[in-house]
């Protein structure tokens, strides 16, 4: 008798305590450290704290943090508390794990480390909180076969997807191409204004000939030919590859609030091309086997018939 | 001294030399120096011949000899001089449009001798040119010549009494290099031996010839190759800063080469410092002053460092025009295009970028130049299979294990554009077989062709009223189809003979790059 009166003392003792727990953790909603929590109810003990803060996570009313200085409970908003009504402890668990991975996504083997479960024990409740649209799965660009997951309504980040340039995990080679057209073309009438222009000296004519990767910015968004909205990154990593293409030359000059900006110029090739070029043995594949009498040898050059033709 | 160079000399000699002058050379090639009875019992050549051969390899300045232990005389071969062969046309054509006629077949001679007397020179040209007047003009187009440095003067024998000496020793003073001799009208209607063999006869001393010496006997002129290709470097230069910068600019370029065309030693770096005042004075076309000063500094600026400025001092400045830069420029230029040519635009982003960056892994390549990874990989794993690129491994642990390795690409435009002078230089040989190929199969086309045209001449020669009917009945000894292979082997052979031209322009912008990479 006395054991059930007990028993039933304590739930309403620790009832209060949640209650005053959770008037804490409503008072201070970045957190309440587990110290500050022990001075606040100072009155029960350990045992009985802990069981409180245990049933308050088990709800989804409280979630547990790690700060710098110790373990952080913090209120948890209502609508987090409702999305994940009917799963039991582990998926909670993978899914505050998931969560607090933010935009970037994690992958599976670092939930496993996180949560020590069975590899096949976390590929169920992924599969079930997938299933149940909490959480979703997105390709990685870096390596094609990962997977990492984030909350369903979450945008994934650029590094992720790959920023502009990638839809879908296909990295959009025509969409560069054409951008990359587009750039140079507008670098080159930059140029050629500049020149047909001959009132002014030389100095000014190279001078009005460069543009800034803004400048280029705005002609490309007015083009519209982007669904993308880019950033002047993108069109500086653009331009870079048109540099690589040895079209295009950059300078550095700097501007009036003391930083330097980056200035881009249509360039003209150094030579046409070059002679050897123009000789079918420098395009030929098996040069290297061919020998005056040889099985593969310049009299018998099929290469050389066909070029000879015209 | 590769092997390719020395299939090309054997080729060049055995076309314009003949077959035992392009024996002795190949053997001396593959050699080095070799006296003159190894020569004869190692190449199973007659002792005779061999020496003819040396004499006319020597007379055209292809082979050289020196002495050693004070008894034996040893030869070996000039391979530059044997190379410059193919660039013999091209000389010749840039004197024809520099200097006239007249210049054009004085180099001819020249080329023809090898070394050459001044007045027979002069005398074989008069003979070829129908001009009456012609010797006046003959002789200031060849002073023109000595005095830009394009004939210079070959070392004098020097005359010694004992009997010590069994080959002839040369000296030369640097001021003799283009002094002229003083020539008379009387001689150069006079008969001369043709004096021109300094090749010593086993032990024997010279004789003395009895002939009425000429003003200018014993003082021979050649063509100064090094003149030519400098100015063959010059021309390169204005091409490429004209096609970059602009008329202008190269017209300045022009004047700053032609004022140093003759102060600059042929290896320097960098051409003399000239202050912007003397370029404006000496332009063609006048440009307001500011403006030139402003293109100087345009130019000055650019990366390559074609001209740079030397010192602020002077009115406006002194530039110079670095010569090693613009033949850096030049060679790099060759090597992206020939990169271009046969990979594609998007490997040559590659190999653009790993000039740039130096060294770059395989990720890093994919994503500066913005190509899909699968195709990014193909050409740079195709470049690195024809060795255009080269693959480093650094490693992060001792057993070298590819997960933990990195590889790093790069690009070695020296070793490159060595690798393409090779190829140059078979491409070359290819297209000489290949023309030699061609004249052996229509043989029997060209020797009909020969003997119809030789028929002509006689029947136009003897009957000079000849009727139609006679003139169409040897017209038609040749059939139309033997006509129409006709016609196709000429098409034929002037296409390899323009691509061998044009493959000269490649082999001479690599061949300065690598000898200023030498010199320096």
């Amino acid at each position: 008798m006395q054991t059930d009166v007990e028993v039933k003392q304590e739930p309403t003792i620790p009832l209060t305590l949640e209650t005053e727990i959770l008037a804490l953790c409503n008072d201070n909603p970045k957190g309440v450290s587990d110290k500050s929590l022990e001075t606040a109810v100072a009155g029960y003990d350990v045992k009985q704290r802990v069981t409180a803060i245990n049933r308050l996570l088990t709800m989804g009313k409280l979630e547990l943090l790690r700060g710098s200085s110790g373990l952080i409970y913090r209120i948890k908003t209502p609508s987090a508390v409702g999305s994940i009504s009917g799963v039991d402890n582990q998926e909670k668990l993978v899914y505050q794990i998931i969560e607090s991975a933010g935009n970037k996504g994690i992958w599976t083997r670092e939930i496993r480390y996180k949560c020590n479960l069975m590899l096949t024990e976390v590929n169920k409740i992924l599969k079930n909180l997938e299933s149940k649209k909490i959480i979703k799965a997105v390709k990685s660009v870096a390596a094609a076969k990962r997977k990492v997951y984030m909350l369903f309504n979450l945008q994934p980040d650029r590094s992720v997807t790959g920023g502009a340039w990638y839809s879908d995990q296909d990295f959009e080679s025509e969409f560069v191409e054409v951008l990359n057209q587009q750039c140079f073309k507008f670098l080159q009438q930059k140029c050629e204004n500049a020149d047909k222009d001959t009132t002014l000296s030389p100095t000014a004519t190279n001078a009005s000939s460069f543009a800034s990767s803004e400048e280029v910015l705005e002609f490309i968004s007015k083009l519209g030919i982007s669904k993308v909205t880019l950033s002047p990154e993108d069109i500086e990593t653009i331009l870079n590859t048109l540099i690589y293409d040895g079209k295009v030359q950059q300078t550095v000059v700097p501007v009036a609030n003391g930083e330097s900006k980056k200035l881009f110029k249509a360039l003209k090739p150094l030579i046409e091309t070059t002679d050897f070029a123009r000789t079918p043995c420098s395009l030929c594949p098996v040069f290297n086997e061919c020998r005056p009498g040889g099985e593969i040898s310049p009299e018998n050059c099929l290469y050389m018939d066909e070029w000879m033709e015209y | 001294m590769s092997s390719r160079e020395c299939l090309l000399a054997y080729e060049l000699l055995q076309e314009h030399y003949g077959k035992i002058a392009a024996d002795v050379a190949s053997f001396l090639l593959q050699n080095g120096w070799q006296p003159l009875r190894y020569i004869a019992l190692k190449a199973n050549l007659k002792l005779d011949q061999v020496r003819k051969a040396l004499c006319l390899l020597i007379q055209h300045k292809l082979a050289k000899f020196h002495v050693r232990k004070r008894k034996i005389v040893e030869y070996a071969i000039n391979i530059e001089n044997v190379l410059s062969i193919l660039f013999h046309p091209k000389f010749i054509y840039t004197v024809k449009l520099l200097y006239g006629d007249a210049a054009e077949l004085i180099v001819e001679e020249a080329l023809q001798h090898g070394i050459i007397l001044m007045s027979t020179a002069i005398k074989n040209v008069a003979d070829r040119l129908p001009d009456e007047n012609g010797s006046g003009k003959i002789e200031k187009a060849f002073k023109d010549l000595v005095q830009t440095h394009f004939l210079q003067r070959e070392p004098e024998v020097e005359k010694n009494e004992e009997e010590e000496y069994i080959v002839p020793i040369f000296t030369q003073n640097e001021a003799d290099l283009y002094r002229l001799p003083t020539l008379s009208e009387e001689s150069l209607k006079r008969k001369r031996s043709d004096d021109g063999s300094d090749e010593p006869k086993a032990k024997r001393l010279k004789s003395e010839h009895e002939t009425p010496s000429v003003k200018d006997d014993g003082v021979y002129w050649s063509v100064n190759i090094s003149r030519f290709q400098q100015y063959f470097r010059d021309q390169s230069i204005v091409a490429s800063v004209t096609q970059r910068f602009g008329t202008p600019c190269g017209e300045i370029v022009r004047a700053m080469l032609r004022i140093s065309e003759v102060t600059t030693p042929a290896n320097a770096q960098s051409t003399q410092p000239i202050s912007s005042a003397e370029i404006a004075r000496s332009l063609p076309q006048k440009l307001p002053m500011e403006h030139v000063e402003q293109h100087l500094k345009l130019l000055s600026n650019d990366e390559d460092q074609i001209v740079q400025l030397f010192d602020d001092s002077g009115s406006g400045g002194l530039y110079v025009v670095n010569l090693k830069n613009s033949a850096l420029a030049l060679a790099t230029a060759t090597v992206l295009s020939y990169v271009q040519q046969r990979y594609g635009s998007k490997a040559c982003r590659i190999f653009r970028l790993l000039m740039l960056k130096k060294h770059l892994e395989q990720k890093q390549v994919e994503e500066f130049a913005m190509i899909p990874p699968k195709e990014a990989k193909g050409y740079l794993y195709h470049m690195l299979a024809e060795n255009m690129v080269i693959m480093q491994e650094v490693p992060r642990t001792p057993d070298h294990a590819p997960a933990r390795t990195f590889y790093l690409y790069s690009v070695n435009i020296q070793r490159l554009s060595r690798i393409l002078l090779v190829k140059c230089y078979k491409t070359c040989t290819n297209l000489m077989t290949r023309h030699n190929h061609l004249i052996k199969t229509n043989k029997r086309i060209l020797d009909k062709e020969e003997r119809i045209t030789a028929i002509k001449v006689r029947v136009n020669a003897t009957l000079p009223d000849a009727d139609e009917a006679q003139l169409e009945e040897i017209e038609e000894m040749m059939t139309s189809s033997e006509r129409t292979s006709l016609t196709k082997h000429q098409h034929c052979c002037n296409k390899l003979h323009t691509a061998q031209n044009q493959l000269l322009n490649t082999i001479f912008v690599l061949d300065s790059y690598l000898n200023a990479l030498s010199s320096a």
